[in-house]
């Protein structure tokens, strides 16, 4: 298994209250965990606004003015 | 090894010949569990008792002429995400409300009821259809019958693992960035994740919203055809069901996929640290399509980087909004991967998760260009076998897949919507099965399952049998 590099201060603490903000209370060893692929996947995140042909598309979600819930179980 | 059929259709033949009866295929699915599941881990639960009922139920029906089609009698595992009125419905989590779902049939489940199937138990998954085992909670880990020592793949793991050990002949699973087919590719089996909204969701405890898919997993395409017959098809509660029953008529089907033409995706799906067998299984199977008269054409998958982090993004942002109310609480109780997974979502904006939308809109639209050239895309499933549990873990102890889903290449259609079949292709060095993918336009079932059903027709790697499940199965 490849090693994961050693994340920087600055990034443990923006993964730390990032996760707080959402009221996780995550271990300092999960914090640490998810901080050392923070990098990569903040990356891989900003490269979706740069995605060819993205930049007038609507975005693939569902509204409708109509709709109501209707209970799968009765 | 007993002389009982092994996929369902054989089953649903015999069952109607009169020389099998449905007691028999329950009673043989009953004993392969007795002997093999403490070593598996399919089960969650058994469902011995209701099984035999329904089962002689099956067995007057049809003797009376009662027919309630293909399904009527097959033994059949349902994955614990799914809601069922005769057995509690846990999510293999510790953290799930009991009270969910009791005492009801999710639609899925109440269309294979009605149909005469006969449920055997709800099967593994992994915690919220997410994530990895987790030792120290209360729950089996499931393990792949052709080696114990390896993940069977998740999350529909005791689903993919039942089949493959002959413990029912079909069972449901969940697909959220591959939990059909990741576990068809490593045990062996064919799986089918539908196109979205083909079969309604509702009763399944969701992962992602607007990324799950309920399919079947079976020995055989033509096997996953007979289950998505019965469970497709609009629901009211599911606002993304749309009114697409599925059809088809099997004895119609032949092994000539002349002027078929397959895209085939080489790129990007072959890191250098793929199993190198891999690569010569996919090369084989694309040459068997083409031996019947499929045309392969080379093609790259339009937008696959960021199809895969939109994924990510997708799915947790969304499990993430359904388990916010309990997280503040229960954090402990959830497994360590699940913990993970759901984390991730709070590491992204909501301008992050609109932006992954856009970006699937896009996505959609150029992979709707792509199926213009050819009728289906073939690609491998995963270009590694069942991975040990011991390789999954890192330096600290700490389960890690992120590095083994470089080379599992299903996110990608969960984010589109696209059906997909997943095929048994051969084994590597160690005796692990490999799998090729054949996805379909959005509805194109059909044709993917065709295609499947033919290139079985010439194969029998759906038809292998792991010796743990050998060994077990009485006649």
């Amino acid at each position: 298994m490849t090693a994961k590099p050693v994340p920087d201060e600055a990034t443990v603490g923006t993964v730390a209250r990032l996760l707080a903000a959402a009221a996780l209370p995550a271990s300092e060893t999960e914090v640490l965990a998810l901080a050392r692929s923070y990098p990569v996947v903040r990356a891989s995140v900003d490269a979706l606004y740069t995605a060819p042909g993205v930049r007038y598309a609507d975005p693939a979600l569902r509204f409708q003015a109509e709709a109501t819930l209707t209970d799968w179980a009765s | 090894m007993s002389d009982l059929p092994i996929t369902l259709s054989d089953a649903a033949a015999a069952l109607r010949a009169g020389t099998v009866t449905s007691a028999a295929l329950t009673e043989a699915a009953i004993a392969t569990a007795e002997a093999a599941d403490d070593r598996i881990g399919s089960y969650l639960a058994r469902m011995d008792d209701t099984a035999r009922q329904a089962a002689a139920t099956a067995d007057t029906e049809l003797a009376a002429g009662v027919d309630r089609g293909p399904l009527h009698g097959i033994p059949f595992g349902i994955k614990d995400i799914l809601a069922t009125k005769d057995a509690p419905t846990t999510a293999q989590s510790l953290v799930l409300d009991r009270s969910w779902g009791a005492g009801k049939d999710a639609p899925t489940v109440a269309r294979l009821r009605a149909a005469g199937a006969v449920f055997t138990g709800k099967t593994t998954t992994m915690e919220f259809a997410c994530g990895m085992p987790d030792t120290g909670k209360p729950f089996p880990v499931p393990r792949n019958p052709w080696d114990t020592d390896t993940w069977p793949g998740g999350s529909s793991s005791g689903t993919g693992s039942g089949v493959a050990a002959g413990m029912f002949l079909a069972g449901l699973g969940t697909d959220t960035a591959g939990s059909i087919r990741i576990p068809s590719a490593f045990c062996g089996v064919t799986g089918l994740m539908p196109t979205f909204g083909r079969v309604p969701k509702s009763g399944c405890v969701p992962l992602g919203y607007s990324l799950d898919h309920i399919g079947p997993l079976a020995r055989s395409a033509r096997d996953c055809a007979e289950v998505l017959a019965v469970i497709a098809g609009r629901h009211a509660s599911d606002p993304d069901s749309v009114d697409a029953p599925f059809e088809f008529a099997a004895d119609s089907w032949s092994a000539d996929l002349t002027g078929l033409r397959v895209g085939v995706v080489h790129a990007g799906h072959f890191p250098a640290d793929s199993d190198p067998a891999a690569l010569t299984a996919f090369d084989a199977a694309v040459a068997q399509l083409a031996a019947l008269g499929a045309e392969p054409i080379e093609v790259e998958l339009p937008y696959w980087t960021e199809m895969r982090t939109a994924n990510l993004v997708t799915m947790s942002c969304e499990a993430l909004a359904y388990h916010r109310a309990d997280t503040a609480t229960r954090w402990p109780d959830y497994f360590t991967a699940t913990r993970a997974m759901i984390a991730r979502g709070a590491l992204v904006s909501g301008a992050d998760y609109v932006q992954a939308q856009r970006v699937r809109r896009v996505a959609q639209h150029a992979i709707g260009e792509l199926f213009a050239e050819v009728d289906l895309v073939a690609c491998p499933t995963a270009v590694v076998a069942a991975p040990r549990y011991d390789e999954l873990t890192d330096a600290e102890g700490n389960v890690d897949i992120e590095e083994m889903f470089t080379k599992v290449h299903t996110g990608y259609w969960d984010c589109l919507g696209n059906p997909v079949l997943a095929l048994p292709m051969g084994f590597n060095a160690v005796g692990l099965p490999l799998s090729v993918s054949l996805a379909a336009p959005a509805f194109g079932e059909l044709t993917a399952l065709r295609a499947g059903h033919a290139y079985q027709q010439h194969t029998d790697w759906h038809l292998r049998v792991p010796e743990i499940a050998a060994a077990t199965v009485a006649a």
